[in-house]
């Protein structure tokens, strides 16, 4: 059975007339892959504070390894790795130097064969001896989990760590953390606002939207539920039209836009509907589903308004 | 706590702008010696004219003793702000870059953090003293030669035997790693309460500009609030160089700097040990 590593409960943070986290509750268990999702400004950051004690809580109980956070702190961080915000490193110290404090700052090994090993791992042993301020930011996310790895702790932190990547930066920053996951069986609590990131590699997910959670739960499920917004370039796209304003799939059409048949769809329905398009001779050329945070985002804020007034 | 030390100790030591401090002493002290050296005799005559009309003055006056002596008054204003470079900059500086939240997310207390970095400005500051007292008097003495130090005060002109010179100066230099040390710990009060380096630096300024300007207004409410004033002391120094040695006032001076010291310790301790890391 899995074992809680992060339990937190009724956690509040009030700012001078300003709630950043408003009674918030979820429990991350050991081997999760946690997403933490939320726009900008939904109070992820103030949660990935309270959890690394930057900040203090203005109420309520945080839990680490089974231990509080305000009375074992130092016990718990050093079995945590966080990335808080940005992987910020001194930037006129080189990788490897970086590596070293780091290592010294938590009494681990800071042996040179350890420190290059990890920095092989992120891919940036080629560049152990160049200074910090010579790396673009791909390279400093790859350092910043470097830092977060010379102890070898059970849980890893990263905030939004693919943020203002190039793909190629964000499918590294992915494997990294998949590898972390499944090979080292870390437990990781990674923050994001973007959606596809979190269906990439997280298990399980909460969505914290003005401080408060919206979502909780396993992404597949979570995601296999939802209501896409689809896509379907086809041809004849009249005729596709009329096919489809005589048929039951008429209740998930919308609109043509951009020459294209948009439907809002449960995804379990997509391949039903490509059937029925082929069958009566149109020839779909592709189907793009999208689902955008700020969609998914609305659908749960709709259905926990509704589940409010009932 | 040794390992953290050893660890801001590395950190200040990487940075360029710690040597300008070492560097801006050196070339300074060299720079008075150098003048000193080529005009020194004019310049003694001049400075001891009015002395030689009232005293038979037959000592060679212009000597390292001398030097040192006059080096001493770059402590009221230069060598502080050299101080503050270091020390307005070693929290702020981690605010600045963002590496505050990587030190504080490491498994020790604040209190263990903020005395490592805390320490460590007062090693810095104990270096920019021994670079002073190695410039000023070793090598003034070294080029000049030693001889009676004829001090004007307050009191009048005191004639110090040169067998009667080298410890006033060992305590004298330790009384001014005491006023530079209180220099030090207000910029790092300023310093863990911004995030940006330049602001402790010219709050510490503007602060000792202010309380000096103050200093000479004489006027009664400032009159008994100015003996309070930490810069009114920091000039204490001089005080060993009297004959005899008040050493009342000495301790009473000591006192008000350790005391400041102790104070602005206290509230950065009390601040940053609470404060919630928001940069």
């Amino acid at each position: 059975m899995n074992t809680p590593v992060i339990e937190v409960s009724n956690v509040r943070k009030e700012y001078k007339g300003f709630t950043a986290v408003d009674g918030i509750n979820f429990t991350v268990y050991s081997g999760d892959v946690f997403g933490f999702l939320g726009p900008n400004g939904a109070g992820k950051s103030t949660t990935i504070r309270m959890l690394t004690s930057l900040i203090h809580p203005t109420s309520g109980s945080i839990k680490l390894f089974g231990k509080d956070l305000s009375t074992h702190r130092e016990e718990i961080l050093a079995n945590v790795g966080a990335i808080v915000e940005r992987p910020d490193m001194y930037l006129y110290l080189n990788a490897i130097n970086n590596l070293e404090l780091v290592a010294r700052m938590y009494g681990a090994n800071s042996s040179k064969k350890h420190l290059m090993s990890i920095l092989e791992m992120v891919g940036l042993a080629q560049r152990a001896e160049s200074k910090v301020k010579t790396f673009s930011h791909g390279m400093k996310q790859r350092l910043g989990i470097a830092c977060t790895l010379v102890h070898n702790p059970q849980l890893i932190i990263l905030d939004e760590p693919t943020t203002g990547l190039d793909p190629q930066g964000m499918k590294d920053i992915r494997d990294i953390i998949l590898h972390l996951s499944k090979d080292r069986g870390k437990t990781i609590f990674l923050s994001s606002h973007i959606l596809p990131e979190i269906e990439l590699t997280a298990n399980r997910m909460v969505i914290i939207n003005r401080g408060k959670i919206v979502v909780e739960g396993e992404v597949k499920k979570l995601l296999n539920d939802d209501t896409v917004k689809l896509m379907v370039h086809c041809s004849p796209i009249e005729t596709a039209t009329t096919i489809i304003a005589e048929s039951n799939w008429n209740s998930f059409f919308v609109d043509v836009e951009d020459g294209a048949l948009r439907f809002d769809i449960p995804t379990v329905n997509v391949a039903g509907l490509n059937q029925y398009l082929v069958e009566h001779g149109i020839e779909v050329h592709s189907l793009v589903p999208t689902r955008s945070l700020e969609d998914y985002f609305l659908k749960c804020i709709e259905q926990a308004e509704v589940t409010n007034m009932k | 706590m040794l390992s953290m030390i050893l660890i801001e100790l590395e950190k200040i030591f990487r940075k360029w702008r710690t040597y300008i401090g070492l560097a801006a002493i050196i070339v300074l002290v060299a720079l008075i010696q150098t003048v000193m050296f080529i005009q020194g005799d004019q310049y003694g005559n001049m400075m001891l004219q009015s002395l030689r009309q009232t005293f038979s003055i037959d000592a060679k006056l212009i000597n390292g003793y001398l030097l040192a002596f006059l080096v001493k008054g770059l402590t009221y204003v230069h060598i502080p702000f050299l101080v503050t470079l270091v020390s307005g900059d070693i929290l702020a500086g981690e605010a600045t870059g963002g590496t505050i939240r990587v030190l504080l997310t490491k498994p020790l207390t604040r209190s263990k953090i903020l005395l490592a970095k805390y320490i460590t400005t007062e090693i810095y500051t104990l270096l920019v003293v021994a670079t002073l007292a190695l410039m000023s008097y070793a090598v003034s003495v070294w080029l000049f030669g030693p001889g009676q130090l004829v001090v004007i005060n307050s009191d009048g002109v005191v004639v110090l035997a040169k067998n009667d010179v080298a410890w006033r100066f060992i305590y004298s230099y330790l009384y001014i790693f005491l006023g530079l040390s209180t220099v030090s710990t207000l910029a790092f009060f300023f310093s863990s309460l911004v995030e940006n380096a330049l602001g402790p630096i010219i709050s510490t300024m503007a602060v000792i500009i202010v309380f000096t300007a103050l200093s000479f207004l004489d006027v009664s409410s400032i009159r008994t609030l100015k003996q309070f004033f930490f810069t009114t002391h920091i000039a204490g120094w001089r005080l060993f160089f009297d004959d005899p040695i008040q050493w009342d006032s000495i301790y009473k001076s000591g006192s008000i700097l350790l005391g400041h010291c102790i104070g602005l310790f206290g509230i950065t301790w009390f601040m940053f040990t609470r404060k919630d890391v928001t940069t």
